[in-house]
């Protein structure tokens, strides 16, 4: 088995609420390869970012992560890490507001820029240069004028492009992306996804892309894991899970997706709720919501099993979903 | 990919709308000068006069401010002396222009101190927490705890009567606003994403404080400094009419008043004028203020 990038495993995040602790990350373990994409999906409060934000130690105040994370910076075996040390050196991350994600007291260039001069000691002209390069790579036109604007001045797209820039200024090997094309309308957000593709490719670099949007990670990822309720429900090769999902929660994330093709009595909803974090239990969370549920799905404690060598699904009846 | 397959000639414009030249910026320079309120402009110009008046006093005065004329006392006013003389002769008209010299540098740095001091501890106390915002919002409860005034006459007291006593009272008392105000703008802006995007980038917690922090909170801060020149010029001449201001003979505002105070009945004008600049300043200083406020709520 090759080399990992990144492992996590059995991260958990607590957080307090009303004095009260909760989990809203709850065992989550995934492991990355060099260079490549792996999806998060899920729906809001699943977990999804705070489980990609818990890896940089971005948790909000009063967050606590545990769990087990390993990262090779040298390409060597992975080896455990704290947050700070990779901020700058291996994994940078961007954001889903391109407008709250840029300092809008600093020009562009100036943002780009910051990384280099302060971790390579470059000097400022170098700097520019390299600020300039990158915002060429990243596809902003007129990059030696755009540099000298503030954030306001660029449209959404192209802040969006910036950030990216700006992530990119100090080399990582790993790029987290928190949901950075939501806010955008669908075009840019193509191009953003091309984009990332493209320079996965170009600067070997491993990308993980948190989305609640399905129908996106499974057009960019290698691989897709879907989260509900603070756990990993099923994970695998992107284009497997969603021809074929193995896991009825994401059968049902498939069918709320709205296409072209189908009328719109195909679209369907998920009934209720996904759970409160305070009353998450052992057994398998979707179960009050799932279509296909068994009587000992609340009781059957959760773990999530391995189908093949890639693949894997939470669920205990499996077969109840293969039969439709 | 390239994106100019998308946008064959990218829009050039900024976000409100008006075109840019090539270094980003507006091209129409007086489209500035016309977004300014006309109030900030008349408040504006208050306060220029001010400093003018302060600038050139030797050049406007009529006489020696602290020049004494036993034979002219009280007297009303004349083509000599515009507005009169006081208790010892001394031309009033010169006295307020010269006293210009002593409020306005001393209301400015009277509000200048404590926003320093307050900035930069609110400043640490947001962005380090812990024990370092404990140890400064405690000291600033403490401070607030005592009655402003009282607080200020007791260190006059201790220290001595004059400028620099004042000016250390006002910044002991006064940085506790504006500690508190940019305290809470760091704890707002330390959780939005372009700092964490510092920290991911791995720049020290004081360069994020300096260039990523820091020029986003002070704006609240910089809103509130003309309304505390204003407290401050005030309570300067409320001191100085207690007679714990300036010393005489120099010439100060509030110290005028309580000197003109009584003869109110005969020479109106002698503690009235001091009182009306007083007035105009303040009203000059809101005006910018207010109007900061404005432009920072738009």
């Amino acid at each position: 088995m090759s080399e990992h990038l990144l492992e996590v495993s059995d991260l958990r995040v607590t957080m307090q609420r009303r004095g009260l602790p909760i989990t809203p990350v709850d065992g989550v373990s995934l492991t990355l390869d060099r260079g490549e994409i792996l999806g998060i999906a899920g729906e809001s409060g699943s977990g999804k970012t705070l489980t990609l934000r818990s890896i940089l130690g971005l948790l909000p105040q009063g967050g606590v992560a545990e769990g087990d994370l390993r990262f090779s910076n040298d390409g060597g075996p992975p080896a455990p890490f704290v947050p700070t040390e990779v901020h700058g050196h291996g994994i940078s991350i961007i954001f889903q507001e391109p407008m709250t994600a840029l300092n809008p007291t600093m020009r562009v260039g100036d943002l780009i820029a910051e990384g280099p001069r302060i971790h390579q000691g470059m000097s400022k002209a170098d700097a520019r240069n390299k600020a300039i390069e990158l915002m060429r790579l990243v596809g902003v036109p007129t990059p030696e004028r755009r540099a000298r604007m503030w954030p306001h001045q660029l449209s959404g797209g192209l802040r969006q492009r910036v950030m990216i820039a700006t992530a990119l200024s100090t080399e990582p090997k790993l790029l987290l992306c928190d949901e950075p094309t939501t806010a955008l309308d669908v075009s840019v957000q193509d191009q953003i996804l091309g984009l990332l593709q493209e320079l996965r490719v170009r600067l070997e670099m491993a990308i993980i892309f948190v989305s609640h949007d399905i129908a996106v990670l499974g057009e960019l990822c290698d691989r897709l894991a879907i989260m509900y309720a603070g756990q990993i429900v099923e994970i695998g090769p992107a284009d497997e899970i969603i021809s074929e999902p193995k896991h009825p929660y994401t059968a049902a994330l498939m069918a709320s997706v709205p296409s072209f093709q189908g009328t719109s009595e195909d679209l369907q909803g998920i009934p209720g709720h996904p759970p409160d974090p305070a009353a998450f239990t052992s057994g398998c969370r979707f179960a009050p919501r799932c279509a296909f549920a068994q009587e000992d799905c609340e009781q059957t404690s959760y773990e999530l099993t391995s189908m093949s060598d890639d693949r894997a699904t939470a669920c205990i009846h499996p077969e109840m979903l293969a039969q439709t | 990919m390239t994106f100019d397959e998308y946008f064959p000639s990218p829009p050039d414009e900024g976000s409100s709308g008006q075109p840019l030249d090539p270094e980003g910026t507006p091209i129409d320079e007086r489209s500035i000068w016309r977004r300014i309120p006309t109030k900030a402009k008349i408040g504006g110009a208050i306060v220029l006069l001010y400093v003018l008046v302060a600038l050139f006093a030797p050049v406007i005065a009529t006489h020696d401010p602290i020049e004494i004329d036993p034979i002219t006392r009280l007297a009303s006013p004349t083509a000599e002396h515009i507005l009169g003389t006081d208790e010892l002769g001394r031309d009033i008209f010169s006295r307020i222009i010269y006293a210009t010299r002593v409020d306005l540098p001393l209301g400015f740095l009277g509000a200048f101190l404590p926003a320093l001091l307050g900035v930069a501890l609110g400043a640490m106390a947001g962005y380090y927490g812990g024990w370092v915002d404990s140890v400064i919002m405690r000291t600033s409860d403490i401070v607030q705890a005592f009655p402003a005034y009282i607080l200020i006459i007791a260190l006059v007291f201790a220290l001595g009567q004059g400028a620099s006593s004042i000016i250390f009272a006002f910044t002991i008392l006064g940085w506790v606003a504006y500690a508190r105000l940019v305290r809470s703008e760091v704890l707002r802006v330390r959780g939005l994403d372009y700092v964490h995007a510092a920290r991911v980038a791995g720049l020290s917690r004081f360069r994020i404080l300096r260039v990523h922090v820091f020029p986003n909170v002070i704006s609240q801060a910089l809103v509130y400094l003309p309304s505390d020149i204003v407290f401050a010029t005030l309570a300067l001449a409320a001191f100085s009419f207690l007679g714990l201001g300036i010393p005489p003979p120099t010439p100060e505002w509030g110290a005028m008043i309580a000197e003109g105070q009584p003869f109110i009945r005969t020479n109106w004008w002698f503690a009235t004028v001091p009182g009306l600049v007083i007035v105009g300043l303040g009203l000059g200083m809101s005006l910018v203020g207010e109007s900061a406020e404005e432009a920072l709520e738009r």
